[in-house]
């Protein structure tokens, strides 16, 4: 059983004067994510649910380590992520569609490479490969380039690709983002594989319907806070969750206005 | 880390291969341009001209003066001069010379000797032999005194090679300089820009791989095609350094084995240094298009600044800095290379041009490997 632990988390940048103007703000200094706390475990799907803009990729992007929080830590198993980010990072995986393949690779040049990134000794990278492509079907494209992929296609690929390394936590950004409903559906089963497997996934979608049919908790980032916390049935409370979420969302407006 | 920074390198070398374009720019095209060069001054050349049939005629020329006139390339076919001046002025010929039938000299001044010369302004060849007989008539004109009459004393007490050498030595280095840095141009903007404006580099930043590894892999990709790069160009520079050769005839210059393997050595350092500044510019700007514009920015420096190195002028300012030149950061290679093919250079001189290189090049990629621990290499 395995336990990530963000917090206080807080992220702030500084836009341009133009950006500035733009949105109508007093000062340059932007604050992302605002004092954001949670916890996810092993074996569940934790969800971070918010409108554009929330701070939810801010929050992702510090959990995978690609920038820093200006204040708090991330902790997995008790350990700072600061202290200890490669150790860490080897039971981390992170998958966004902004993070993409290299297009003049083959699917089997990116699951070697990154094979090789990750420590993954040559067997046991053979025996995931084999697995794993015959998992999401990419053995029918193992040595076509990215770039003549669909989007469909290269989306199994990153999944297989982000796995390599068997990873505690999966933390995925916008998952079903651009993708047809077949490729949606197979994302979501691999989440739920994910989950049987005893893995801990962390999503962040603005799709209730997503959230309701494989989160077992979830969270709602307003304006870079997290406003509400808690299981799923509680949150829903024998509503819909687009309904409930809602609800939450103005009145934590009014009490802003 | 020894092992995330192979992961790299070999995945990078992989797509170097596997990219046609960039294979032949960093192993055909510098050895293409330094033949090119060789080729089209070997075609400018006059060398060979005295190969080459002219269409140069004379009437009447004392027999003296025809031998002379024979060795500079004139026909002692006999032509009718109107026709001939009509094929003159449509290009068909050259040149007429046309001696009166009483030609002589006349010390006095006054009864002189006409000669008639026509030729065509506008036709390259024409002007030519026009300078080439003006040159040969110039020889028989009277003498009031003579300069440096005696063939047997040597007035030039300067090399007389001198401004041969200096051409040649001011040319090559930024020659040398612009065609490695043209073989690995694209490579070096986009392996760092070209990943980051495609979100391939956040992939890699979010593995547990240090991001000083990710950038090493990296540069030493980018320096292992240069230094195909600069073997590729200095292959054509032995080739252009041969036709210079052939070109110059009697005037020509030798250069020994070890002038050569010295300014092989002086390019790998360079090439180092080079790339360094390359990679930085390709981690800092967005996208590979504006690293591609800005990378040709220190090129071009380079190679305008050794080509200004034949101008007196801006010679005698560096010959005024002095050892100085040496402490610059690839300037100083560009000046080193002049010198080894012009004056000669000294130990303290190459290994000063070599240390400073190499070490720009350890703290551009010292700089590279802080640029990828900031934020701001993340591409939102």
């Amino acid at each position: 059983m395995h336990t990530l632990e963000a917090k206080n988390l807080s992220k702030s940048f500084t836009l341009s004067e133009r950006q500035r103007r733009s949105q109508d703000l007093p000062s340059r200094k932007k604050i992302a994510v605002d004092d954001i706390s949670f916890t996810a475990h092993s074996g569940e799907v934790f969800g971070l649910l918010g409108p554009n803009g929330a701070g939810k990729t801010t929050t992702m992007r510090m959990l995978a380590t690609l920038i820093s929080p200006d204040n708090g830590e991330v902790f997995y198993d008790g350990k700072s992520i600061k202290e200890n980010p490669i150790e860490i990072k080897n039971h981390f995986a992170f998958l966004t569609t902004d993070l993409q393949l290299d297009k003049k690779s083959t699917a089997n040049d990116m699951f070697d490479y990154f094979a090789g990134l990750y420590h993954v000794p040559k067997e046991k990278a053979a025996q995931r490969k084999k697995e794993l492509f015959s998992t999401f079907g990419v053995d029918a494209f193992a040595d076509t380039k990215i770039s003549k992929l669909s989007q469909g296609m290269r989306q199994k690929v990153s999944l297989a690709v982000s796995v390599i390394h068997d990873p505690d936590f999966i933390i995925f950004d916008e998952p079903t983002n651009g993708l047809d409903i077949i490729a949606s559906r197979d994302v979501r089963d691999f989440i739920l594989r994910m989950k049987e497997e005893g893995k801990c996934m962390i999503i962040s979608t603005h799709l209730f319907d997503l959230v309701e049919k494989i989160c077992d908790r979830a969270a709602m980032i307003v304006s870079g806070k997290i406003v509400v916390n808690d299981t799923l049935p509680n949150l829903m409370q024998g509503r819909s969750l687009e309904d409930s979420f809602y609800d939450i969302y103005m009145q934590y407006q009014n009490k802003q206005g | 880390m020894f092992r995330d920074i192979s992961t790299v390198y070999k995945k990078e070398i992989k797509s170097i291969i596997k990219d046609k374009t960039i294979l032949l720019m960093c192993i055909f095209l510098p050895f293409a341009i330094m033949f090119m060069e060789g080729f089209l001054m070997s075609s400018m050349s006059d060398t060979n001209d005295k190969d080459t049939k002219h269409n140069a005629y004379y009437i009447n020329a004392p027999q003296d003066l025809a031998a002379g006139l024979k060795a500079i390339g004139f026909s002692d076919e006999k032509v009718n001069k109107d026709t001939c001046i009509t094929d003159i002025k449509n290009k068909d010929a050259e040149i007429l010379v046309v001696f009166p039938e009483d030609f002589h000299i006349d010390l006095t001044g006054t009864n002189v000797s006409n000669i008639e010369i026509y030729y065509n302004s506008s036709n390259t060849e024409s002007l030519k032999m026009q300078q080439k007989l003006s040159a040969l008539l110039d020889t028989l004109r009277p003498e009031v005194f003579t300069i440096n009459a005696d063939p047997n004393i040597t007035y030039d007490q300067g090399d007389e090679d001198y401004q041969v050498k200096n051409t040649i030595a001011s040319m090559v280095p930024g020659l040398l300089f612009m065609t490695i840095v043209y073989g690995i141009l694209a490579l070096a903007s986009n392996i760092i820009a070209g990943d980051k404006e495609s979100n391939f580099l956040n992939t890699v930043l979010i593995t547990p791989v240090k991001r000083s590894s990710v950038a090493i892999g990296k540069a030493l990709a980018v320096m292992t095609a240069a230094g195909i790069s600069a073997i590729s160009a200095f292959a054509g520079l032995a080739y252009l350094m041969k036709t210079f050769q052939d070109m110059l005839g009697e005037h020509a210059v030798h250069y020994a084995i070890s002038d050569y393997i010295l300014v092989f050595f002086v390019v790998i350092c360079v090439t180092f240094a080079l790339v360094g500044l390359l990679l930085i510019i390709s981690t800092i700007a967005k996208n590979s298009r504006t690293a591609q514009t800005l990378c040709a920015i220190p090129v071009m420096i380079l190679f305008i600044g050794s080509f200004l190195t034949s101008n007196a002028g801006f010679d005698a300012i560096l010959t005024k800095f002095g050892f100085k030149n040496y402490l610059i950061p690839m300037w100083n290679s560009s000046f080193l290379t002049k010198n080894i093919l012009l004056s000669g250079v000294t130990t303290a001189e190459i290994l000063t041009t070599c240390v400073i290189n190499i070490v720009f090049g350890i703290l551009c990629l010292s700089f590279v490997s802080h640029l990828f621990n900031n934020e701001k290499i993340v591409n939102e």
